[in-house]
């Protein structure tokens, strides 16, 4: 069924057009995502500059319900022709309404492409839908609706690329779409789109944010496996944290959706799937050129430019952006470059190619964390530093190629990668506490505890697929075969460095780590009832790691040579001061998801899955097994989709309980997660989104918790509550200047985060923030203003519970204290844009 | 299908309040903190009997006895030698209490003075203690005395008034192996540490310190200290006086002393009580 027209708004006849009493036809092609909204319009048929844009103007204000497969909704494009005629006196309408495409209106053609996109049938649809013309008369001089005429169905090219079968009600696909509004400074915030995941960032803004993901505190990534457009992101060997993923490379305003499956279900998940996994799928709906300046608090400024050229695809795009904040409070300065680029080109009349390149660099500073005691004891202000040497630089570069073509009933995708990244991270938990006098070291006083982390990867890989189609009864049925494999070479070094100064005196580790990753999985996707779907399969994992521990000894024994490290002496005599370790693993992964429905908009689904973690070279020693950590997660939910007209309506509500054999909890005096025994999580969460003409809400709640299996107690750090709403509303004003409608946007994002418990029987405080934006668009012009935590609540993005000693006193505090890290504070920001709709065509 | 929203209605509260719920475990507060003298009659003299190095008896009257202590620190780990042998602090273990003041303690006195500071836990089984005897805190270089005692010391020798001070200072330390800099610190003298405590910290409790100035004296022999005439006195066999040295050249039996005042056990007695 082809998309169906909410809300068409008319062309306007161009005034300058009726001077030169222009007249003709503009067929524009109307890309409408799954969700329903403009995904991107192209003109197929053009009638001159002035005709054209007015087309274009009037139709990115309809509203469309979007095509749909069986109840499943998809990706269409279709074609509307508008006719421009001059006016034709005392006709008494001034505009005539468009005839919106329905469904078996003339004739029409689906033609579906076996293994496009997600949903039951995972099919797109390029729709010729066959409706009549739309013709526009001067308001001056209108003239009657003229009938419709029909159109030939015309067969257009595909878009979309193969994307994996939803798994069940914790497989969330988001289109960015009007919500896109709600301020997000990088991509990596999307994230909060998808139920019980909160942010927070400890060390400054070119530090990857830490997420907690339905009871887990991933960390930087170490549960949660993130790629965009299938390249990964993930770290393998990051001596901050094996799995460290930073997303600061992505412009978030070229990222077009985001998937999120909220456990380890679906058989294309990898290594760091533990609490589950996110793939940014880039686009740019926006065509022409469009720059953006943002200015506002804590000297922040922002340039972006964005290009889309158009008759090209939306995967098509260049962006580019510069930024540099003197952050709020102390010690928070931050810069970075970043730039990307995608080309999208078809391959013969099935398939297309893409090649991606990405960019980033950045330099940042830190404050890092408190003690509470010190704060109201009036020692530091809450946006002071102990250590203003904190910070950090990063970088990272890619390329990506990829294609995707049908032969017969089976899509081929294949992908190649490169990835080269680099990363410093230069941060202070304890102060004075750490540097312990060794016998073979001169007396010396606590010289700071400052970790000074290096390293520098270079990542290869490729993924590939083939899913085949076919039908049994009528229904559709898929089988998917696919691999991923990659290699990660890492040098990482970490250091600790004299207090205020960037000079080592201890190398904590030096690590060369070769880590191989060969996945093959096995993925079906049968209905054999109408009402029963079963999808799911099998993974194996085969992980190799090479390390060459380049200090393998830092404790001295008799013999040792005097303030040396990275000794060549042990307790039986010389030895070389380095040491290699290699070990090897498989492991297979079953993952299955059994969907039910939909009965009245009710679908039921249970899954099951496993995942893992692969180990961090730091803990390989010969032939330890990897993986790491297993994990197995259950859950049971239903989802409920109603299109109430004007209205789209969705809920889920899912409970699941997850088990991890070894888990990880972040150790403050390692500055990296360290060995903990198995844990259980178990939980709700419930989430619902309701999109319509002039809005869209999607809000959800997650709630857990989270036991150490031998004790009962509950995880440190992960929140058992999470809140989270975005709106954005959306309307034409009733006002026009130069006969052009103006836009206004207003949207906000509101987080709340139960008090997380803390170690030794702690809480945090609630965290609370609300984030707004409004802007107004005018032509090809737009101005927004955006304020982040809008009621300046001063809160604690993260918290914790640990030893210390930042004030180096004689008497050193021993016990564990409360420390935190101060959230930002409300920030107002002024974005200007303008968009040169010619610029490249 | 409201019938079939209601279970999940029921389930979906029934999570918000477990999610609440629970905790990691232990719990944290601030305690009061004191320290004083063993119990005893503080009407009678503080007298004691002591056994010096070579066999002899000796009795022994304080009458004074002040020593500086502090901070204290409370663990819920016995230490391994090693651990103590390099770090100034953190021996190992993990500290559940902790109180960052010094008190001057009247050993002879069973009254409890209280520490300046509160104290700093965490709920836990406590095993070990440490009493450090860093003096002041700007005490760096440990030059301000710590210990001020006098008394009278009898054994078949004859009666030896004595008095003097203690201060902790590198003199005590004993020559460095230059194969081996970082063995001898001067923090290790100043911390008697490992020392036996058994109970558990909770919150609304409070530490009590108790020294034992009589243990300070074991196999000490008054004989070796030097004699000096007291202060404000002339010379003459009733006005003198013995005095503690202040480093190892000067007598060996002060350095029994100061090894005393580090003893893990004997000298100090760390009690929890709760209200």
């Amino acid at each position: 069924m082809p998309p169906q027209v909410l809300q068409h708004v008319d062309a306007v006849y161009p005034p300058e057009a009726l001077k030169k009493g222009l007249d003709g036809t503009v067929v524009l092609f109307v890309t409408v995502a799954a969700d329903g909204t403009i995904e991107e319009v192209s003109i197929a048929q053009s009638a001159g500059k002035l005709l054209d844009h007015a087309a274009v103007v009037a139709v990115t204000q309809w509203k469309f319900a979007p095509a749909k497969r069986g109840e499943t909704a998809v990706k269409a494009r279709i074609r509307i022709p508008f006719h421009f005629a001059p006016p034709v006196e005392d006709a008494p309408p001034p505009k005539a309404p468009p005839t919106p495409p329905k469904p078996g209106h003339g004739s029409s053609e689906a033609v579906e492409v076996p293994g496009m996109a997600g949903g039951v049938t995972t099919s797109h649809h390029d729709v010729e839908a066959a409706h009549g013309p739309h013709k526009h008369r001067n308001a001056a001089q209108p003239a009657p609706p003229q009938p419709a005429e029909s159109v030939a169905p015309t067969q257009v090219t595909v878009v979309g690329r193969a994307r994996s079968a939803q798994r069940g009600a914790s497989d969330f696909e988001f289109s960015i779409g009007t919500l896109r509004i709600v301020p997000r400074k990088s991509a990596q915030e999307l994230l909060n789109l998808a139920p019980g995941i909160m942010l927070s960032n400890r060390s400054g803004e070119g530090h990857a944010e830490q997420v907690f993901l339905r009871g887990f505190d991933a960390r930087e990534g170490q549960d949660m496996e993130f790629s965009v457009g299938g390249v990964p992101i993930n770290d393998v060997g990051n001596p901050h944290g094996q799995g460290y993923a930073d997303t600061h490379f992505i412009i978030p305003e070229v990222v077009d959706s985001l998937r999120v499956v909220e456990g380890p279900f679906d058989p294309h998940q990898g290594n760091f799937a533990v609490a589950g996994s996110a793939d940014y799928e880039l686009g740019l709906r926006e065509r022409g050129m469009t720059i953006k300046y943002t200015t506002g608090s804590f000297g922040t400024q922002r340039g972006l430019v964005l290009w889309g050229p158009r008759g090209e695809s939306n995967r098509t795009f260049g962006a580019a952006e510069a930024y540099k904040t003197d952050g709020y409070g102390v010690n928070r300065y931050a810069q970075r470059g970043t730039a990307m680029a995608q080309y999208e080109g078809k391959l013969g009349e099935k398939g297309s190619w893409r090649l991606t390149g990405t960019a980033y660099a950045t330099h940042f500073n830190s404050a890092g964390v408190l003690r509470v005691d010190d704060v109201t004891q009036g020692k530091l202000g809450f946006f002071d530093t102990y250590d203003p040497t904190q910070g950090g630089d990063a970088s990272r570069f890619s390329l990506a190629a990829d294609v995707e073509s049908r032969t017969g009933q089976t899509v081929l995708t294949q992908q190649l990668f490169i990835i080269e990244r680099a990363m410093r991270l230069r941060e202070n938990f304890t102060g004075f506490l750490l540097d312990e006098q060794q016998v073979y070291q001169t007396l010396h006083p606590q010289r700071g505890d400052l970790i000074d982390s290096n390293m520098q990867a270079r990542v290869f890989g490729g993924r590939g697929a083939a899913r085949s189609h076919w039908k049994v009864g009528g229904l559709d049925q898929q089988l998917e075969l696919g691999y991923l494999a990659r290699v990660d070479r890492v040098d990482a070094i970490q250091k600790r460095d004299r207090f205020g100064t960037n000079i080592p005196y201890l190398t904590d580790s030096n690590l060369t780590s070769t880590v191989a990753n060969v996945g093959l999985y096995g993925d079906a996707n049968l209905r054999p009832l109408s009402w029963l779907t079963l999808r799911g399969g099998i993974r194996g994992d085969f992980f190799s790691n090479d390390v060459l521990n380049r200090c393998a000894v830092t404790d001295g024994v008799r013999g040792a040579t005097v303030d040396s490290e990275c000794y060549t002496v042990d307790r039986n005599g010389h030895r070389s001061a380095d040491q290699r370790a290699s070990t090897s693993s498989f492991l297979l992964q079953p993952r299955a998801s059994l969907m039910i429905g939909p009965f009245d908009g009710f679908t039921f689904n249970g899954s099951y899955g496993q995942g893992a973690r692969s180990i961090d070279p730091i803990y390989v020693t010969q032939d330890d097994k990897t993986p790491f950590a297993r994990i197995s997660a259950y859950e049971g939910g239903v989802q409920y989709v109603r299109d109430l007209g004007a209205v789209q309506a969705s809920a889920r509500s899912v409970f699941y309980q997850t088990h991890v054999d070894r888990d990880l909890i972040f150790s403050e005096t390692e500055g990296r997660n360290t060995l903990s025994t198995g844990t259980t999580r178990t939980g709700w969460l419930g989430a619902a989104r309701v999109t319509g003409s002039f809005f869209e809400q999607a809000a959800n709640l997650t709630l857990v918790k989270a036991k150490f299996d031998d004790t009962g107690l509950l995880v440190p750090y992960a929140p058992d509550l999470v809140l989270r709403s975005d709106t954005a509303l959306f309307a034409t004003l009733p006002w026009m200047m130069a006969r052009r409608p103006i836009k206004a946007q207003l949207g906000t994002g509101m987080t709340f985060v139960g008090r997380r418990p803390l170690p030794y029987g702690d809480r945090s405080q609630t965290m609370f923030t609300l984030d707004a934006a409004a802007s107004l668009q005018w032509w090809n012009y737009q101005v927004a203003l955006q304020s982040t935590n809008l009621l300046d609540s001063r809160y604690r993005i993260a918290e914790y519970n640990y030893v210390s000693n930042f004030s180096n006193a004689s008497y050193p505090p021993l016990v564990s204290a409360r420390h935190f890290v101060a959230g930002p504070p409300r920030a107002v920001f002024l974005t200007l844009s303008i968009t040169l709709d010619d610029f490249g065509s | 299908m409201r019938a079939s929203l209601t279970p999940c209605l029921v389930f979906a509260a029934a999570a918000l309040i477990g999610a609440c719920g629970g905790t990691t475990g232990s719990d944290t507060f601030l305690f009061e903190a004191a320290a004083g003298g063993v119990e005893r009659d503080p009407s009678q003299p503080f007298a004691f009997d002591e056994t010096d190095g070579r066999g002899r008896a000796w009795h022994v009257v304080l009458t004074r006895a002040l020593l500086t202590v502090g901070p204290v620190y409370l663990n819920n780990a016995v230490l391994v030698s090693q651990a103590q042998e390099t770090s100034c602090f953190r021996h190992g273990g993990r500290y559940v209490g902790e109180v960052l003041s010094t008190l001057q303690v009247d050993a002879l006195s069973p009254a409890l003075t209280f520490f300046p500071s509160a104290g700093r836990g965490v709920a836990d089984q406590v095993r070990t203690a440490e009493v450090w005897l860093f003096g002041d805190e700007s005490n760096l270089d440990g030059t301000t005395p710590i210990l001020d005692v006098a008394g009278t010391a009898t054994s078949e020798l004859g009666t030896f008034p004595f008095e003097g001070t203690v201060a902790l200072t590198k003199d005590w330390l004993r020559p460095a192996d230059p194969s081996s800099p970082g063995q001898n610190q001067l923090c290790e003298i100043r911390q008697a540490t490992n020392i036996p405590a058994e109970f558990h910290t909770a919150y609304g409790g409070g530490l009590i310190v108790r020294i034992e100035p009589s243990r300070w004296f074991d196999k000490f022999d008054f004989s070796e200290l030097k004699p000096a005439i007291s202060a404000g006195s002339d010379a003459g066999p009733g006005n003198v006086v013995y005095v503690l040295g202040k480093s190892p050249s000067d007598d060996f039996t002060t350095r029994i002393l100061v090894e005393n005042l580090r003893a893990r056990t004997g000298v100090y007695s760390l009690q929890w009580v709760s209200p």
